[in-house]
């Protein structure tokens, strides 16, 4: 989950030409037909508890923590798998209402580990928010925080997050969010009531059919999978909206950071070109940013066979300038040229060419997409006329489509918004 | 894409191995044309044929949309007996019965798309191919609209935004030719000097000027062509005959190794910016964490600038993306205002279209009419034979990034740890190579050793393998064959020969290792590495 | 520049225009293609070979688009 709060409206948006006004709690709200009443009282600023619901994924309704009220129906149905009508009138709270929600919320305790002090999602956790949103007091089953998984070894098999089945509550929103978000199907809800089980096929994470994107540990609303780099750092403290740099799908997502040092990456689920997803790239492999190898003082030599010499900015750069300008006096202005990168931004790009343009005086400037995609611009200006992509990579209505490279294994979310 | 796949939409899969998306859970595709690696062009113009020849084209399309001199020309190319599939088989391996019903489902089956990475552009005819997947587009009227059309999936973040931006030697930002004096004289008078009109150098003709002595000085910012480009040991050779050799990077990277000047680059969590994504979409870089080397790569490449004695004024990129939108039509309603309003841009974003443009070439395509080209197959020139009878194809893997410089440096590696040559048993038995085993793999261009993976995903008489490690030289032995138009290497088709070894290093890789080993030795002790 | 290289680069952009039914189309494809994407002393070196040697290893094509586009592709300094 975020650890920077976003709001979570509990079902996944509807868009509908068809609008529904119904009453929650007392406010009437219209939204578009289709929405679930869940989501309904969250555009009505009204929050329904509930644990196995999450916006990125279709309700579920196994959690019974969502209960409501609505006039006219007997007993309580699921806010998230009710549907708005026109005309309906929901009620949030009630006594019963209450009294049921606490006696679902301390089943779930009573087989969960009390070690909420030292437990790394500590003060992010959704079972810890909703278990004081419903007012728990008591726990009148179990034994102090024993949990039938207590001889259950943790997963840490993954490089970049564990799994740990003790405090697993089997809400099955990591299941769902493998099936629905990535499209992988590596995990499984195995086993019935208390003995319900969280599978990665037959085997430990790391060696199952798990790709690693943490769109499960995303989903999972307690610590039952977590990232490590939150387990050995902590909770970040704020967060910042930036681009992954590592393919060209372009993934929107938030640094969550701590003091000056990025703790997780999450994708954003705003994000224009990936809606939440990832691939274990960005989500998990930024820790080169802070690597040892990372070279932090210029230098210079004049011989490749030369040691390095670790001199100030002002030095190396004026070396640099001076060499140019000597090669271009004594072999012409074409004998110097740049090369930008695709990793790098736009308007670093812009400068390096800039800089080869004005400051050497010639057109020797290239790219690294050279090697890679230099055919496109060329094919594609010949037969249509501009040197990109046609259209948004939305495949909306394609009962079709040919390819020709293995887009699998490089970039697992290129065209797969969600909706 | 599988989301949509699990959701009845139908695949057409073209690719010489057996990917993940030919079969996989809930996946099926529809048709798999296993080609010959090298014969793209031929696939795609019996497709053509096909859909020209009966009759299955979108003839309101191309008489609205495209210039009909053009497609009479072309069409009477294709509709030669020389593209129908039965003649092709035998040059692209693609059963005919096969290959007409994949261009009967492309033509007839609704909205379709097409997708395409390297294997289309990284060959001898890969702008050719370009062409001939437009051509079929066209023809079949799928361009234009949602759903449809030609994407290129490309590799790296900001691909699309280093060619906007003027990177390549013959054009100005948004692809404007330097032999257009308007062009010049716009980016002359905001820049204030005179604009080369003759077009520079090309990465593999750098490489051939240093080595011919007349280029002897490089900047480069990111990039490691060193590892990156094909026939190392030609570009070796180019990069020790440089007298100035600019670096910018994170890492001591292979190029670094030949280098004069190393100047620390900065991630993308240290700066301000933006990228664009393959789909022209702009999205902003926010700096998370200051520099870790105290300066940001724009700001590096500013104080070059002056050091050269031309000064350039900015103090935040933003005015940097200012001075694109000034200069850049297709970029005109952009600003970093606009992009925190927006979320993020599609150019063309102008006064046409002030939120951007999602989709391309809805009424008329950006020249106009389309227009057809004709696309005749031409084998590659590396071709296999009896001392080099297998063809090896390059690529990538999931958790691996390109040379690598990254995700080496995290725990990815637990995933791949190595390069290895992936080979079918019929080719393993044949040499007596075993699984987990080192074998050689010789080309025309070098050698190199790699343990062998036994597949069935490959088919026989092709190899494959990743780039990931620079000590695996795999780029030791492509080849410099390259596209005819734009010189983009040909990776994908490199005729080899392998056979078993108990050596675990070609000489090139012992010599590489040393080599290395020397590099590491001469950078500062007080390195905390 | 290596004169081998630029032939072999010169016959293959030759044999992608050479399909092109029209002669003209030919001539104007090779010679444009080349004057917009080579830098000048490669075009010099090209020319430097096709003289000094009788433009050996040169497709017909090549040969004929150059004559007939000199001056265009002859750089100015």
């Amino acid at each position: 989950m975020y650890s920077v709060k976003e709001p979570d409206a509990g079902t996944p948006e509807r868009k509908s030409s068809e609008q529904v006004t119904l009453e929650i709690d007392g406010h009437a709200v219209t939204v578009p037909a289709g929405t679930s009443v869940m989501r309904a009282a969250a555009d009505a600023g009204v929050r329904v508890p509930k644990l196995c619901a999450t916006e990125s994924l279709e309700a579920f309704g196994s959690c019974r923590l969502c209960l409501v009220q609505i006039e006219g129906r007997r007993g309580y149905p699921a806010s998230c798998t009710t549907i708005a009508e026109p005309g309906m009138k929901v009620r949030t709270q009630s006594d019963p209402l209450a009294k049921l929600r606490r006696g679902v919320m301390e089943m779930y305790i009573s087989d969960h580990p009390l070690d909420c002090l030292t437990c790394p999602t500590n003060g992010n956790c959704e079972l810890q928010e909703q278990a004081g949103v419903v007012g728990l007091r008591e726990v009148r089953y179990g034994e102090g925080g024993a949990n039938h998984f207590k001889k259950a070894e943790k997963d840490t098999s993954n490089p970049y997050f564990d799994f740990d089945p003790a405090k697993c509550i089997a809400c099955s929103r990591c299941v769902r969010a493998c099936e629905e978000v990535q499209g992988t199907f590596a995990l499984t809800l195995q086993g019935r009531g208390f003995e319900s089980k969280i599978a990665s096929g037959n085997t430990d994470f790391k060696s199952s059919e798990c790709v690693s994107c943490g769109a499960c540990v995303q989903a999972c609303p307690t610590a039952t999978l977590v990232e490590k780099s939150i387990v050995e750092r902590g909770q970040p403290d704020h967060s910042v909206v930036t681009t992954c740099a590592y393919c060209g799908v372009g993934c929107s997502f938030r640094a969550e950071v701590k003091g000056s040092e990025v703790v997780r990456m999450v994708p954003n689920k705003d994000g224009h070109a990936n809606h939440g997803h990832s691939c274990v790239k960005g989500r998990f492999a930024w820790g080169y940013a802070t690597h040892k190898d990372r070279i932090t003082k210029p230098m210079i030599r004049s011989s490749i066979r030369d040691p390095w010499r670790e001199v100030s900015w002002d030095e190396a750069i004026a070396y640099a300038a001076s060499e140019f300008k000597r090669i271009q006096a004594e072999h012409g202005r074409g004998a110097v040229g740049g090369i930008t990168s695709s990793r790098c931004t736009n308007e670093e790009t812009y400068l390096v060419q800039k800089l080869v343009r004005a400051a050497f005086g010639n057109n020797n400037v290239d790219t690294c997409a050279r090697v890679c995609h230099s055919p496109t611009g060329y094919g594609l200006k010949t037969t249509l006329g501009e040197s990109a992509a046609p259209r948004t990579s939305t495949p909306s209505s394609t009962p079709t489509s040919s390819s020709s490279s293995a887009p699998t294994r490089r970039t697992p979310t290129p065209c797969s918004p969600r909706r | 894409m599988k989301r949509r796949l699990r959701a009845g939409a139908r695949l057409i899969v073209i690719d010489p191995r057996g990917i993940d998306l030919v079969r996989s859970a809930h996946i099926e595709a529809a048709h798999h044309l296993q080609l010959r690696p090298g014969t793209n062009v031929a696939v795609i113009n019996a497709l053509a044929h096909v859909v020209v020849t009966e009759g299955l084209y979108a003839e309101s399309f191309v008489r609205t949309r495209c210039e009909q001199p053009a497609f009479d020309k072309w069409k009477a190319f294709i509709s030669d007996p020389r593209h129908a599939p039965e003649v092709t088989e035998e040059v692209t391996g693609v059963p005919a019965a096969e290959l007409r019903a994949a261009a009967r489902l492309y033509a007839t089956g609704g909205n379709a798309a097409i997708y395409y990475g390297l294997g289309v552009t990284e060959h001898s005819q890969g702008s050719t191919m370009v062409m001939g997947i437009a051509n079929l587009a066209m023809v079949t009227g799928n361009i234009g609209r949602p759903g449809v059309g030609v994407n290129p999936l490309r590799g790296q973040n900001n691909v699309q935004g280093s060619c906007d931006m003027g990177s390549f030697p013959h054009e100005l930002p948004g692809y404007r030719h330097v032999s257009d004096p308007a062009v010049r004289a716009l980016f002359g008078a905001a820049w204030g000097v005179d604009i080369d009109s003759e077009p520079g150098l090309r990465i593999p003709n750098m490489f051939d000027a240093a080595i011919g002595g007349s280029f002897k000085g490089l900047y480069v910012q990111g990039e490691d062509i060193a590892q990156s480009d094909p026939n190392t040991q030609h570009v070796f050779a180019a990069l020790e005959s440089l007298e100035c050799l600019v670096v910018q990077d994170l890492f001591i990277n292979e190029t670094a190794k030949f280098a004069h000047v190393f100047l620390p680059g900065s991630s993308f969590l240290e700066k301000d910016g933006t990228f664009t994504n393959a789909e022209r979409r702009i999205s902003r870089v926010r700096k998370v964490t200051p520099p870790l080397a105290g300066k940001a790569d724009w700001e590096t490449t500013l104080a070059l600038a002056e050091a050269l004695g031309y000064p350039m004024h900015y103090t935040h990129p933003s005015q940097i993306m200012d001075e694109i939108a000034r200069l850049t039509p297709t970029f005109t309603g952009v600003s970093y205002a606009r992009l925190d309003e927006l979320g993020s841009i599609q150019w063309p974003c102008n006064d046409k279209a002030p939120v951007g443009t999602p989709v391309m070439h809805i009424d008329e395509f950006v020249r106009g009419k389309g227009k057809f080209v004709i696309t005749e197959y031409v084998a590659t020139e590396e071709r296999v034979n009896r001392k080099f009878p297998l063809i090896l194809t390059t690529g990538r893997i999931l958790s691996q990034y390109n040379v690598g410089a990254q995700t080496r440096r995290t725990a990815n590696n637990t995933w791949h740890d190595e390069d290895r040559l992936e080979l079918h048993p019929h080719d393993a038995e044949q040499r007596g190579i075993k699984d987990g085993e080192w074998c050689k793999i010789v080309s025309r261009a070098g050698e190199t050793i790699l343990r062998a993976t036994i597949s069935e995903r490959m088919q026989p008489g092709v190899v494959y393998t990743t780039f990931h490690f620079p000590g695996s030289g795999a780029n030791v032995i492509t080849t410099e064959n390259s596209d005819w138009a734009t010189n983009c290497p040909e990776y994908k088709v490199t005729a080899v020969q392998v056979s078993p070894t108990t050596e675990p290093a070609s000489k090139w890789q012992r010599r590489f290792g040393e080599f290395s080993e020397q590099q590491d030795a001469l950078l500062p002790q007080s390195d905390p590495r | 520049m290596d004169a081998h290289k630029l032939v072999q680069m010169a016959n293959q952009i030759a044999t992608f225009f050479e399909s092109d039914p029209d002669p003209a189309a030919i001539n104007d494809g090779i010679a444009g293609h080349i004057r917009r994407f080579w830098d000048p002393r490669m075009r010099r070196a090209l020319l430097q070979h096709i003289d000094e040697h009788a433009g050996e290893g040169c497709r017909p094509a090549v040969l004929a688009a150059i004559a007939a586009n000199r001056d265009n592709l002859t750089p100015a300094r």
